[in-house]
Parts: C-alpha cells; sequence; structure tokens
C-alpha cells in the first residue's frame, strides 16, 4: 500500500472540522424541524468522513469500522427511529421558536468556540496532528451543542442537540483516542439510539397531551 | 458467576413480566427474584471479606469491597421499592398493560444500577450509569399527567446532557491513559498507569465527568430536574433515584478520584470538596422553604451526596470510611422515608405540607411511622444517620481541614432543623375535616416494604456487624489507591 | 510597460462589454428553469441601447448628487476593474494603485451615492429602498471586514493578485478550511450585495417589497441606462474576485504574449458562466426572507467568516 500523503489528508480532515462546526451553526439556526434533522445528518457524516481520514493517516481498521457505526446508526438509523417515534413533529412545517434570536446565538456560539479553543490549547501540546484539529473543534461543537439545548424551545431540536452533543465528543474522541475500544463506540451508539427511543416516545406522548412539544415553555412545575 | 448471575435475575424478572402469565405471578417471582438479589449481594460482601476482589471476566466484570457495599444498597433498596410498588401500583395504575410496563421498566432500570458497581470497563460504567436514566424517564413520567411528561422531558434532556459530558471527559481520561501507555481502560489499569498521566488533560477529565455525573447527582447548581421529577414521579421510584443519586454516582465519582488522585490529587479533591460543600449547604437551605414534602426528601439526598462527596474527597482514611458509612446510612434510611411518604400521601391524598396536618390522629401508625422516619433521616440520635454524621464530625474536625466540617456540622444543623419543623408541622397539630370519601386502605406489600425498609436502618444504629466494619475499612483502603 | 496598460483597458473593456451579457444569461436561464420561454439573453443591451436613445427627465428639487450619481455608478465597478485579476494571473498596470480594501471602499462609494439619489428624488420608494439597501449593507459591512482581514491574514498581502496565488500553492491549501468558510461566507455575501433571491428578489416589480431596485425607480434616459449598466459591472466584478481571487484561480493568462491573454477571454466567460449556473440554483430553490431575517442570513455569513479566520489564526 502506497503511503498516503499525510500533508494532504491532514488538509482534508481540517476541511471536515469546519464543515462540522458550521453544522453545529446549522443546527442553532435551522428554522425548521427537517433543516435540524439534515444539519445533524451531515454532521454525523462529517464525523464518519474524519474517522475514516485519520484512520487512513493513522492505519487504524478500528477507527474504518467506528466510521462504519456512526454512518449505520446516525445517518441510517436515527432518521428512520425518529420517523417512527416522533412522526407528527417531523412532518410539522412551522418555524421553531427560540429564546435567543438567532444572530445573538450565532455570535455566542462564535464565543464557545474561542473559549473551546482556550480550553483545548493548552492540552494540545499532548497531541498528534489530528488532535490539533479535532479536538478544539469536537469541544467546541460540544459546547455549542449544550448552547443549543437551552435555547431551543421544543423537543426534536433539544434531542438533537443531546445527539449533537455526543458527536462533539467523539469528534475529539477519534483523534485524541483512536484505540478507543471499540465497546466504547458500541457503548456511545447504543446510547444515542436509546435516547432516540425514549425521547422520541416521549415527546410523541408529549405532544398527544398538549397539542404541541413546546417544552421549554411548560411552566406548570415551578421551581420554589 | 455471581456477577452474572446479579445481572441475569433482573432481565429474568423482565421476561417473566413480558410473557403472558397473570399479573399476580409476574410480582411474585419479581419479588423472589429480587430476594434472590439481595442474597446474592451478601453472598459477595461475605466473600470479599476474606479477598479484596471477586472477578469474573477480568476485562469485563469485577467488583471489590466498595463496589460490594453499593450493590448490597442498591438490591436492598430495589427489592423494598419493588415490595412497595406492588401495593402502589394497586391503588394508582390505570391498566394492567400500564402495571406491567412499571415493572418492566423497574428492572430494567434495577439491572442498569446493578452493573455500575459490576462493570470493570469505564466506558461501560458510563454506558450503564446512562441506561440508569433512560429506563427512568418512563418511571418519573409515570403518571402520565402534562406535569408529569414535563418532569420526565427535563429529567431526561438535562440528564444525558450531563451524561453526554461525563462521555467526552471519559474520552479524555481515556486520552490520558494511552499517553500513559496503559492498554486497558479499566479500574485496574487507570489505578496502574495513573502516575505516568499528563495533568492537564486528567483535570480536564475529572471536571468533565464530576459536572456530567455531578447533573445526574443533581448536586447543586446542577440541580434544576430535581425537585420537579421527585414531584412527579411515583414514591418507589423516588426512593430508587435517591438510590442511585446518593449511593451509585458517589461510588463513581470516588473510583475515579481514587484513580486519578496519584496525579492532581488535590487539585481534583477541591472541585470535589466545592461541589460537595455547595450541595450541602444548598439543599440544607432549600430543605427549609421547601412546600412538598416528597421535594423535601429529594433536596434531603441533594443534602447527603454532598456530604458523602465532602468526605470523601478528604485526603484521610478515617474520614473516608465515616463518608463510606454515611453513604450506608443514607442509602438504607431514605427509602423508608419515601415509602413513609407515599402512605402518608395514600392517608391523606395531598403534596403540600401545609395541605397535612394531625398526621397522628388521621392514622396513628401512619402518623408514628412517619415521624420515626423522618426522624431516622434528620439525623436523631440513636439511629445509623445519626452515628455516621457524628464520625464524619469527629474525624474531620481533628483533621487540617477543620473548617469544612465546620460548615458540614452547620449544615446538618439547618437541615435537622429543617426537616424537624416540617414533620412536625405535618405530624402534630388538629386534623382537618375528614374529607368526604373515607382514607384509603394501605395495601399490605406497602406495609410490609416499609418495615423491612425500616429494620436495618434501626437495627445498624444499635449494632454493627463485624464483617460490614471490615468492609467498610477495605473500601476506605481501596479509595486511598491501596489494595483493590 | 505599454503592453499592461493595454491589457488592463483590455480588461475594463471586457467588464464593460461582458457584464450585460452575464446578466442577461442569468436571467434567461432563471427563467427557463421556471418553464418561461424567457428573453434573448442579448436583452439587457437592448434596454441599455433603449434607454440612452431617451430623454432624460430631471425633477426640479433634486440637486446636484441625483445628476451625478449615474457617472459615480457607472465609473466605479470600471476603477476597481483596474486593480483585480480579470484576465491574468501576473499584476498589470494599475495592479499596486489600491488594494482589496481600496476597491471595497469604492463601490462602497457608489452605494452611498446611489442611497443619497434615491432620498434626494423625494420619491417615498427611493427612500424606503435606500434605508433597506444600507441596512443590508451595515450588515454586510462586518463580513466584508472580515473576510478581507482573513485574506490579508493568508496571504500576508492585500493585493488580489498576490492573495490568488497563496490558495493553490500547494495545492493543499486549497482544502485548507479558511479557504473554503471564506468562499462560502463571500457567496452569500455575493447575494446579498447584487439582491440575489434569498435577501432581494431582483425580477420583482412590487414597489413595496424591493430593496435594491427601488433606488433607481427615479432615474430615467441615460441615467437609468448608466445606473443598470453599472449595476450589472458590479455584479461581473464581483464574481470575477469571487472566481479569480478566491476559487479558481485557473484559466488566466500567465504568459504575456497577445494571444494568452485574449485567450483567458473566453476561459473566464466560461468561469463567469458555472457561477452564474450556481447562483441560478441558489435563486430558483429558495425563497426569499423575509425582511428580518435577513439579519439571520447576513449572520450566518459573518460566523462563516468569523470562523475562517479562528481556523487561520488557529492553525488548525
Amino acid at each position: 500500500m502506497a503511503h498516503p500523503d499525510i500533508s494532504w489528508i491532514a488538509a482534508l480532515n481540517q476541511l471536515t472540522a469546519g464543515f462540522f462546526l458550521l453544522c453545529s451553526f446549522g443546527l442553532i439556526a435551522a428554522a425548521q424541524v427537517t433543516g435540524c434533522i439534515r444539519f445533524y445528518v451531515l454532521q454525523s457524516l462529517l464525523l464518519a468522513c474524519s474517522a475514516v481520514l485519520l484512520g487512513i493517516r493513522d492505519h487504524s481498521t478500528d477507527l474504518f469500522i467506528a466510521a462504519g457505526i456512526y454512518i449505520a446508526a446516525k445517518v441510517i438509523l436515527i432518521p428512520l427511529l425518529l420517523k417512527r417515534t416522533a412522526r407528527q413533529e417531523m412532518i410539522a412545517r412551522r418555524e421553531l421558536s427560540q429564546v435567543i434570536g438567532v444572530p445573538s446565538s450565532l455570535l455566542i456560539a462564535l464565543g464557545l468556540t474561542l473559549v473551546a479553543y482556550y480550553i483545548a490549547l493548552p492540552l494540545t501540546i499532548h497531541a498528534g496532528g489530528g488532535a490539533r484539529t479535532n479536538l478544539p473543534i469536537g469541544l467546541a461543537a460540544v459546547l455549542i451543542a449544550v448552547y443549543t439545548i437551552t435555547v431551543r424551545r421544543e423537543a426534536l431540536p433539544q434531542m438533537l442537540s443531546l445527539l449533537a452533543i455526543e458527536n462533539g465528543a467523539f469528534f475529539a474522541g477519534d483523534a485524541i483516542a483512536p484505540a478507543f475500544p471499540l465497546i466504547g463506540e458500541l457503548a456511545g451508539t447504543f446510547d444515542v439510539l436509546m435516547i432516540v427511543l425514549v425521547l422520541g416516545v416521549l415527546s410523541t406522548q408529549v405532544h398527544r397531551s398538549l397539542g404541541n412539544t413546546a417544552v421549554g415553555s411548560l411552566s406548570q412545575l415551578g421551581e420554589e | 458467576m455471581l456477577l452474572v448471575l446479579t445481572l441475569l435475575l433482573p432481565l429474568l424478572a423482565i421476561g417473566i413480566t413480558a410473557s403472558p402469565v397473570p399479573r399476580t405471578v409476574a410480582e411474585t417471582t419479581a419479588v423472589i427474584l429480587a430476594i434472590g438479589n439481595v442474597v446474592i449481594a451478601l453472598v459477595m460482601a461475605a466473600r470479599l471479606t476474606g479477598s479484596g476482589t471477586l472477578t469474573t471476566a477480568p476485562a469485563w466484570l469485577s467488583i471489590n469491597s466498595f463496589g460490594a457495599i453499593t450493590l448490597l444498597l442498591e438490591t436492598f433498596g430495589a427489592l423494598t421499592a419493588l415490595l412497595f410498588s406492588i401495593g402502589y401500583l394497586r391503588i394508582h395504575a390505570a391498566s394492567n398493560g400500564h402495571k406491567r410496563r412499571y415493572l418492566i421498566w423497574l428492572n430494567l432500570f434495577f439491572l442498569a444500577l446493578y452493573a455500575v458497581p459490576l462493570l470493570n470497563e469505564i466506558a461501560m460504567v458510563w454506558l450503564a450509569l446512562t441506561l440508569t436514566t433512560l429506563f427512568s424517564v418512563f418511571l418519573v413520567s409515570f403518571e402520565r399527567t402534562p406535569a408529569a411528561l414535563e418532569a420526565g422531558w427535563k429529567y431526561a434532556v438535562l440528564t444525558i446532557l450531563g451524561a453526554a459530558l461525563a462521555l467526552l471527559g471519559i474520552l479524555l481520561l481515556y486520552w490520558a491513559l494511552s499517553l500513559a501507555g496503559a492498554t486497558d481502560f479499566t479500574w485496574n489499569g487507570l489505578a496502574g498507569a495513573a502516575a505516568k498521566m499528563p495533568v492537564r488533560v486528567v483535570d480536564l477529565a475529572f471536571l468533565l465527568m464530576l459536572v456530567g455525573f455531578g447533573t445526574k447527582a443533581a448536586l447543586i447548581p446542577l440541580h434544576a430536574w430535581l425537585p420537579d421529577a421527585y414531584s412527579q414521579a411515583p414514591f418507589p421510584v423516588c426512593a430508587m433515584l435517591s438510590i442511585l443519586e446518593s449511593v451509585a454516582i458517589p461510588y463513581v465519582i470516588l473510583r475515579i478520584l481514587a484513580g486519578t488522585q496519584a496525579v492532581v490529587g488535590n487539585h481534583d479533591r477541591a472541585w470535589l470538596l466545592a461541589f460537595g460543600l455547595v450541595s450541602a449547604g444548598g439543599a440544607a437551605l432549600l430543605i427549609l422553604q421547601t412546600h412538598e414534602y416528597k421535594r423535601l426528601f429529594a433536596y434531603s439526598t441533594i443534602e447527603n451526596a454532598g456530604i458523602i462527596l465532602t468526605a470523601g474527597a478528604m485526603n484521610s482514611v478515617h474520614v473516608q470510611q465515616a463518608a463510606i458509612w454515611q453513604m450506608i446510612a443514607h442509602g438504607l434510611t431514605k427509602p423508608a422515608c419515601f415509602f413513609a411518604a407515599g402512605m402518608v400521601f395514600m392517608v391523606m391524598g395531598k403534596y403540600r405540607i401545609t395541605e397535612v396536618r394531625g398526621l397522628l390522629g388521621r392514622s396513628w401508625s401512619v402518623g408514628a411511622v412517619f415521624m420515626l422516619a423522618g426522624l431516622t433521616l434528620a439525623g436523631a440520635p440513636p439511629f445509623s444517620l445519626f452515628l455516621s454524621e457524628l464520625a464524619i464530625l469527629k474525624t474531620g474536625l481533628v483533621g487540617r481541614q477543620a473548617w469544612v466540617f465546620m460548615l458540614l456540622a452547620v449544615f446538618m444543623i439547618i437541615s435537622f432543623c429543617g426537616i424537624t419543623y416540617h414533620l412536625f408541622r405535618m405530624v402534630l397539630g388538629q386534623a382537618p375535616a375528614p374529607a368526604h370519601e373515607p382514607p384509603r386502605t394501605i395495601p399490605g406489600s406497602c406495609r410490609w416494604a416499609l418495615l423491612l425498609a425500616l429494620a436495618p436502618v434501626v437495627l445498624i444504629g444499635w449494632f454493627m456487624p463485624a464483617a460490614l466494619h471490615h468492609l467498610i475499612r477495605q473500601s476506605a483502603a481501596a479509595l486511598r489507591g491501596g489494595a483493590p | 510597460m505599454l503592453r499592461m496598460i493595454l491589457y488592463n483597458l483590455l480588461q475594463v473593456l471586457v467588464v464593460l462589454l461582458a457584464s450585460p451579457l452575464a446578466v442577461g444569461v442569468l436571467n434567461r436561464l432563471k427563467e427557463r428553469v421556471q418553464s418561461k420561454h424567457g428573453s434573448s439573453i442579448f436583452q439587457v443591451y437592448r434596454d441599455i441601447w433603449k434607454l440612452f436613445c431617451k430623454d432624460q427627465v430631471l425633477s426640479d428639487q433634486s440637486t446636484w448628487i441625483f445628476r451625478l450619481t449615474p457617472y459615480l455608478v457607472f465609473a466605479a465597478p470600471i476603477v476597481v476593474t483596474l486593480l483585480i485579476p480579470v484576465l491574468t494571473s501576473y499584476p498589470l498596470f494599475f495592479a499596486f494603485m489600491g488594494d482589496m480594501l481600496g476597491a471595497g471602499f469604492i463601490l462602497a462609494l457608489a452605494g452611498f451615492f446611489a442611497a443619497l439619489a434615491a432620498v434626494d428624488s423625494a420619491n417615498p420608494y427611493g427612500a424606503m429602498g435606500a434605508s433597506r439597501t444600507r441596512m443590508v449593507g451595515f450588515l454586510a459591512e462586518p463580513v466584508f471586514m472580515v473576510v478581507f482581514f482573513t485574506v490579508c491574514f493568508v496571504a500576508n498581502s492585500t493585493i488580489p493578485y498576490i492573495v490568488q496565488q497563496t490558495w493553490i500553492h500547494p495545492f493543499a491549501n486549497f482544502f485548507d478550511p479558511s479557504h473554503v468558510l471564506i468562499a462560502i461566507a463571500f457567496f452569500m455575501l455575493i447575494l446579498a450585495e447584487t439582491g440575489k433571491i434569498p435577501v432581494d428578489n431582483p425580477s420583482g416589480h412590487f414597489e413595496l417589497a424591493m430593496i435594491d431596485e427601488s433606488k433607481s425607480l427615479e432615474f430615467s434616459g441615460a441615467g437609468a441606462a448608466l445606473v443598470k449598466w453599472g449595476g450589472c459591472m458590479k455584479f461581473f466584478v464581483l464574481l470575477c474576485v469571487f472566481l479569480n481571487v478566491l476559487i479558481a484561480p485557473w484559466g488566466l493568462a500567465a504568459g504575456k504574449a497577445p494571444a494568452a491573454v485574449v485567450l483567458a477571454i473566453p476561459l473566464v466567460l466560461l468561469k463567469v458562466l458555472g457561477a452564474i449556473m450556481l447562483i441560478t440554483a441558489v435563486e430558483s430553490s429558495l425563497a426569499k426572507l423575509r425582511l428580518f431575517r435577513i439579519t439571520a442570513f447576513l449572520g450566518l455569513a459573518l460566523v462563516v467568516a468569523v470562523a475562517a479566520m479562528l481556523a487561520r489564526m488557529m492553525h488548525i
């Protein structure tokens, strides 16, 4: 096997990382549920791309298998599961409401990216080439997704942001811990599928009992 | 073999509940299997007093004495919760299918909970903890009212959020491990490679895991989901959530601390100390101003988790022993409290403290039992929590960080006052005019569950088995990074 | 030396002559996509010619600003053309007269006067369009700045001729995230600045919904022709910057022989055609945004641009 050109792969991986981050921004900015789902699936696809690229660079079979798992679970299974458990929500074509408007949210997300960079910077001295790209971006994706959960008012976008945190964590994880036991990947994936199943059913129940899933505006249970 | 069996029994219970056998048969077998789990846990604990660890498959299942204590508390809590659930369901479940689903989810929850102290691979421990959330979501929203669904949603979203942050922490920890040259990602591997891990990575990893698992344990200020979830969940589910928060999660956090202390010991201890103190203090104040007796007990769970973590963070073997003792005492007491509260609800039909008056006049037995459970929880003298809290203060105040324990003492006194204040308001006084409907009779299984749960609380206050003491000493030694 | 000046003038000539064609092709393509027959691709030339033949009507209420504006709008893109690479990959005579920031200022000057003239005409729609254009302009301004600064960071230069070479030497640079992100941000800017669909509907005839077009409603005769032509050239120039400086600096003449430069003309036009097809796809598949969603659109562009800058500064 010819030795792959490292600089090319690093450049492509950086590009993937850039788009990965953009998908996080997209999850904040998307105005409809379908948009959110598309961004999530795209992000998962980029996660798999990055795993493949890093796998080529490190000659790691584990990462190829991980990429396969990502594609099977996150790109194929999750949209199917969502369709099954939360159908009404998926086809709802109304504009999503947010606690903080899109432009301000985007600026805050940018700030979070900087924070992630400054957290990750001192760590990257331990890291090889892949981690220098993936660690800050993965951390930024995690922070942005956490922020997204707090500003989104509706059930499905909140759930997708939860899943996006997992994406961010594994995006960083693929680079820093390429030999992370596959069992760990499987555990994460199993967890993601269970989240979709449980929260999907729960959101349908909420929908049935309230007529919508604006969970953010539920306020029956006040803090004392 | 015993370890596998522990996980098989709940699975068996799920299978039987899901199969079309009569409901009473399913319930009876579930209870018998739960008793079996307690027996197994006891046998394991007995064996562990001899050797340090029990291992079935080195990479997968392994339990040390700390784990055995955790498992014992979990299985015992599960048994009583199951017993109580059977009576509770007779009153509250809408349909047979509803009951069966409840039992299935409850046993799945037990399965995940038991797996926490048994698993050896840290990523799998994380998975087990996450699954406890996912399996308990439908238990929390069991009533299916809009309020219950809202509580379930908040609970699910916030705790899954925490789990995801902890996942990042675990990945970072694994990075640190692989940088130190370790290849297995088990508790043993962590202990073996600890000294060579890079400090900053471990630091960030520990903080992420602390925040992540802390969200699940509802440590203040990460407790946003807790008041709602506890006020909506059925009483036996509250009991099990308390076990999860004050037993299983401190188990995991303290074991991680034991692994990382060789690198960043004091740093991580400080983080843990801060979280623990804020939780203990904040929860003590929340206890004072709460309006529902269910939330009262929920806040008390946070307070105790805070105390356990604070004491567990100390760099002293005696304080850590006391912390484990506190974990045992609280893990035994809290289910009894929720069962007693459940009986109060069955008698009075109200959740708010101000709406419950003159409990003794309404039903002498329920009032007395509620009083007893409440007093044990508050830390009144002859019971086990009193002794363990005393042990923490006694060992801590002579150490170097005495100010921490002075603060803890203040918090304990505040929460004592808060709990007894609310308790006396509910139990004593003039009973309001009886409602139109006569008080519901309390099912027998609920009474049994409460008696069973109260028995060790009272007993351990008087008499501490030598074997248990030995286990506590071994666990504290393991937390010091010594022999497992 | 003389040759360089000649080539520079040739560039201006190409922009002058080809820009109405580009707009015509774009209109035609869009109408074909909508299953209409569509007007000829040379319709824009005919419009301009027709307007030149007509009398100019000037309001006696208007001031010199209104009279001056058409010439400024027409001249600004021509000056910019002198600064940017349209046909050649080596700097021409006027290349060092101003950098990209200078080009941006010149275009902004024309925009400023166009807005003033719209208010000057006292047509209520003009003032409305001017204020809306300014709104879009204000939102676009930071994006422009960040894009330029990032480009300067990358190339250590603000001269477009130098910038274009850094993206492809070595070729792995082409996949640099900051490059790709900048290209995306700049494309969004072009859509906003030239009034394309997610921001503005260029083929709308409803004054209340207009953003860009309503500013030029009061111009007539030669003035209207100049404004229209200037708009076409601005579009063409921005496309040239996008293509030749940011995305695909291929097909430009590398040699100094006249033949090479002449050969570059069809190649550049081909690239422009590709960009026009991309814009057609975007315009046909998106709906026009509500006025107050434009902030979100340009906010996204800003985020993309800043992300590009961060990616550059962090060396990730």
